[in-house]
């Protein structure tokens, strides 16, 4: 806990339908730390509540229930009522990084807005901090004056890094950065991102849905499905030892290129079924209806987080490293 | 048609896209063939021309688009020369292509069964156009893509269903009329991972069952491997390595193909990838030589002089690359720099 | 050596931006004139402006635009000695028409200068503040000003007041802000959750900077391709308002004044309505093809 930069107890959002009562229910009871100097990525796949949980700790939607906590701080409020000094130490990185920067204006204007604000630095000094950034995400200084629609995507998401980085922040969320980017290009932002964690001593809550780039970065990761955080290790026991079927299922879907690679999947699950709506989600365990392993239990009660072994915590009735009974009639494979 | 006789034949192909300041040279001279059955991937990223090239064989080119040379063959009849009612009956019977985006591929305001029967009408495949025949189609159709519940489905628009099922519901279109050549445009990159995982071994069954060869568009080499037999690696509008599939996992010669693998995260956790240093050249005044010189590590005089065609290194693996020249021109002896 | 660097850099900046500057008009005249029409639209429209400006010099009949009296010469038709005719009182009809253009221009210009300001900071106010009170109140507001057909409106505004050129530029005023506030309204509430503008309330950017240094620029597209294109506009509804006595007064000649006094004539003097009528079509068009031309310049995209 004194560690803790950012600590999420019990955290839901609700998103009101039309109708009475019904609610899509984006983020429904999540609980989990960010530590110092720490990358921690949230993986999921289309309505499991990844980028609502950033959305939602960076203030952009209003919390409907649970408690966040930013250095001993409470931050439960919309960013409109967060403090500069707040605003100031959490930023985000958003993942179109065609629409993240304002078309009229020039990467010098839309570096100084954060200078500003936050009064990093006098203003006639302010065009030379915006060049001193874009060196540190690796651009030429001249950068200041083009707009971002003569900049390719990953040279947009560079410099919307450098925004990020300009009011020296402790926590950065990054909703998916690199995932319309081409590999190579994936691959130079991945290295400034990581070197520049290392070199600034912040933490990150990186949002992916990339598996095998988590594994390369992220010190622990958590998944997320429909709502829920099913499983959350550190790396390589997430990776090499992953309890929870819905992981094991994510993990074998990965289309990967080596051979080596291909034997590091686990007991390979087989993709089954489509992903509920948040709306109606079915009582019990929100996976059941697509689990090979359900069981009775599963369609009665939800089961809670529970660290069944250290720093690794699960939410399923069964997933204690035992090998698991599959339902009858789905032999491995299936 | 017998197996393994030539489907389509790309030939020396050129596109150029005319726009301010001159014309866009896309695609540069590209060789492609797919044999019949074969289930061939094009791999690159996005601006390499891939999907230009595979507009081309539909000819479903935008306005400004135009083809100085190049033969494009399918099944034996030239495309590019056409004509409209001819290349209609191709476009209907034989030949068809699945879309990135599942949710702009489909008409919001129409139900599903009614765009799968159109396709079905408008290919000119049942006699008489006979409603029942249409619909009996269509119902099989969607039973061949595995959509629970057909007749259901039928009477459903897109916005009631998921991704997967509106993915599913495109190839179910592409399968009722086409019967040689299915294009698959970056079919599942839009779709979460599970999900991707369900469409491509279907549709990799699909074309198994119905003897149906397939050109897969993508930028994933992990998704190419799982599906395809041969593997075409494209640059900046052109092929600059070419495999059977296995042989290219094994041993990637091109630098492009190198870098690319590079820069894939491992599952494995072997650490932060490389890139690709520097960018795509500029198509409008493309650099002389190979297009790839400006972020290749080993560079020669000769590449920034000739563009590299391609030649075999091994056994069903051909190479554009100077790297791998030898004096006589052909077969792999020794590698430069 | 800091500041060394910077000289010879600033320097170097300044010719880069000159460059991309002209590159970029060199760019938006592509992207205008790839569509014929719209050169010949802004040709008129040069014409235009040229002649409301140069009207003494261009005019065969300066005189005849104002005071003036010749019966001998009055009702005839197109000839070589009147090119489009004389009216009742004997007025070359195409001097009369050459300068009723500066009125034209200058109501336009008049009515859109004003209601446009007026109209884009109700529509920011608006569109950024969707779901409060204040905006839904202006909206309201809006829709009054709306569904009121606007010729209506005019008139009876200008009925009110003393008939006179001024008057019926605010006459027209009054109601035009609303197009423009809803326009920008739609705009603003579509741009509103682009990342970009939640990236600078995130960071803690204050409203009024985010209005009018964020939100405002990508709005200008918008309002310029309007703008032109009500110049017809404005120019036909005030042709209608001095069609009914509205407008400017006699003997000032105004487009609609002529085709008044010259309709009930026809068809015998039919040069007395036709001419008129083809000058207002030909402004109007000629802002209409601007328009689109602007529109296609101002579009991303160059397929």
């Amino acid at each position: 806990m004194a560690s803790s930069m950012l600590t999420v107890r019990n955290m839901k959002k609700y998103f009101p339908t039309g109708k009475e009562g019904k609610f899509v229910k984006a983020i429904d009871d999540i609980s989990f730390d960010i530590r110092k100097n720490e990358v921690v990525g949230l993986v999921g796949e289309s309505g499991s509540g990844k980028s609502t949980t950033a959305y939602t700790i960076m203030g952009m939607h209003a919390i409907t229930e649970g408690t966040v906590t930013f250095q001993g701080q409470d931050i439960s409020m919309p960013a409109v009522k967060r403090s500069g000094e707040l605003k100031r130490q959490l930023q985000i990185v958003f993942q179109d990084p065609g629409t993240s920067l304002n078309p009229q204006r020039n990467v010098g204007q839309i570096l100084r807005v954060p200078l500003q604000v936050h009064k990093m630095v006098p203003q006639n000094q302010q065009l030379k901090r915006a060049e001193e950034l874009l060196a540190l995400v690796g651009m030429e200084p001249e950068t200041v004056y083009r707009y971002p629609k003569s900049l390719g995507g990953g040279e947009r998401q560079l410099i919307a890094i450098a925004r990020a980085l300009a009011s020296s922040p402790s926590l950065m969320v990054l909703d998916e950065p690199t995932s319309s980017l081409d590999v190579s290009i994936q691959a130079k932002i991945i290295n400034t991102l990581m070197d520049l964690q290392k070199q600034m001593k912040m933490s990150y809550l990186f949002i992916t849905h990339d598996m095998s780039l988590m594994r390369n970065i992220a010190d622990r990761i958590a998944v997320m499905y429909l709502g829920r955080i099913m499983e959350m290790a550190p790396a390589k026991d997430f990776f090499e030892k992953p309890q929870h079927p819905y992981t094991k299922m994510l993990i074998s879907s990965i289309p990967v290129t080596l051979e080596r690679e291909e034997q590091l999947k686990p007991d390979s699950i087989q993709s089954r079924g489509e992903i509920p709506s948040p709306v109606d989600i079915p009582p019990g365990c929100r996976f059941q209806g697509r689990c090979p392993y359900a069981k009775a239990l599963c369609q009665e009660e939800e089961p809670e987080m529970k660290e069944r072994f250290p720093d690794h915590f699960i939410a399923c009735h069964y997933a204690n490293g035992e090998i698991m009974e599959r339902k009858e009639g789905l032999s491995n494979g299936q | 048609m017998e197996k393994n006789s030539t489907l389509l034949d790309i030939q020396n192909l050129y596109i150029h896209y005319r726009v301010y300041g001159g014309t866009t040279k896309v695609v540069d001279g590209v060789n492609f063939q797919v044999k019949t059955g074969q289930k061939i991937g094009l791999v690159g990223e996005s601006g390499c021309g891939k999907t230009t090239m595979v507009r081309s064989i539909l000819q479903v080119l935008p306005l400004q688009a135009r083809i100085p040379e190049g033969r494009i063959l399918f099944d034996g009849d030239s495309i590019l020369q056409m004509k409209r009612k001819e290349l209609n009956q191709v476009r209907g019977q034989k030949l068809s292509m699945i879309f990135q985006d599942p949710t702009a591929s489909l008409n919001p305001v129409f139900t599903v069964g009614s765009q799968i029967e159109d396709t079905i009408r408008y290919s000119g495949l049942v006699e008489g156009n006979n409603k029942k025949v249409i619909r009996e189609k269509a119902v099989q159709a969607l039973k061949d893509c595995a959509m629970p519940d057909p007749e259901r489905i039928l009477t459903c628009y897109p916005f009631q269903l998921s991704g997967g099922m509106r993915q599913r519901v495109c190839i179910a279109m592409a399968l009722a009329t086409a019967s040689k050549l299915m294009i698959a445009d970056e079919p599942t990159t839009n779709l979460d991972v599970t999900i991707q995982d369900q469409v491509l071994r279907l549709i990799r069954e699909l074309c198994d069952q119905k003897q149906m060869s397939l050109i897969l568009i993508t930028h994933s080499l992990g998704v190419a491997r799982l599906m395809t037999d041969w593997i075409y690696v494209m640059y900046a509008g052109q092929i600059v390595e070419k495999a059977v599939t296995a042989r290219i996992f094994e041993h990637p010669y091109h630098p492009y193909t190198k870098g690319l693998m590079a820069s894939i995260p491992k599952l494995t956790g072997e650490g932060i990838m490389k890139g690709i240093p520097g960018k795509l050249p500029d198509y409008l005044n493309p650099p002389k030589g190979c297009r790839f010189q400006d972020r290749c590590e080993k560079a020669m005089d000769k590449c920034r002089q000739q563009k590299p065609s391609l030649f075999s290194v091994k056994e069903d693996h051909q190479v554009a690359c100077f790297l791998y020249e030898t004096k006589a021109g052909e077969q792999e002896v020794e590698v430069h720099g | 050596m800091t500041n060394r660097r910077s000289n010879v850099t600033a320097e170097a900046e300044r010719q880069a931006r000159k460059r991309a500057r002209v590159e970029n008009i060199k760019r938006s005249w592509y992207k205008f004139s790839r569509n014929k029409m719209s050169v010949v639209g802004l040709v008129i429209v040069i014409l235009i402006v040229l002649v409301a400006i140069f009207q003494e010099a261009i005019a065969p009949y300066p005189q005849h635009a104002r005071q003036y009296v010749d019966f001998i010469n009055a009702n005839k038709a197109p000839c070589g000695q009147f090119l489009l005719g004389t009216d009742a009182y004997g007025r070359d009809i195409l001097s009369r028409i050459i300068f009723s253009f500066r009125n034209a221009l200058t109501m336009a210009l008049g009515v859109l200068l004003v209601s446009v300001p007026i109209g884009v900071i109700m529509g920011l106010i608006a569109g950024y503040y969707k779901n409060r009170i204040g905006s839904t109140l202006i909206m309201r507001i809006i829709d009054i000003f709306l569904s009121l057909p606007s010729l209506v409106l005019a008139l009876a505004v200008a009925a009110l007041l003393e008939p006179n050129l001024f008057n019926s530029m605010m006459a027209l005023t009054f109601s035009w802000w609303a197009w423009y506030a809803r326009l920008i309204y739609g705009k603003v509430s579509s741009i509103r959750n682009e990342y970009y503008i939640q990236s600078a309330e995130l960071i803690g950017v204050g409203k009024i900077r985010i209005l009018f240094q964020e939100i405002l620029p990508n709005c200008f597209s918008t309002i310029l391709t309007k703008m032109t294109l009500d110049m017809g506009v404005v120019i036909l509804m005030g042709a209608s308002l001095s069609f009914v006595g509205l407008g400017e007064q006699p003997p000032n000649p105004a487009l609609g004044t002529m085709i008044s006094d010259g309709y009930k004539t026809l068809p015998d003097n039919w040069w007395l309505t036709l001419f008129p009528a083809l000058a207002i079509m030909l402004i109007v068009l000629a802002f209409n093809l601007l328009g689109d031309g602007i529109s296609d310049m101002m579009s991303s995209g160059e397929g």
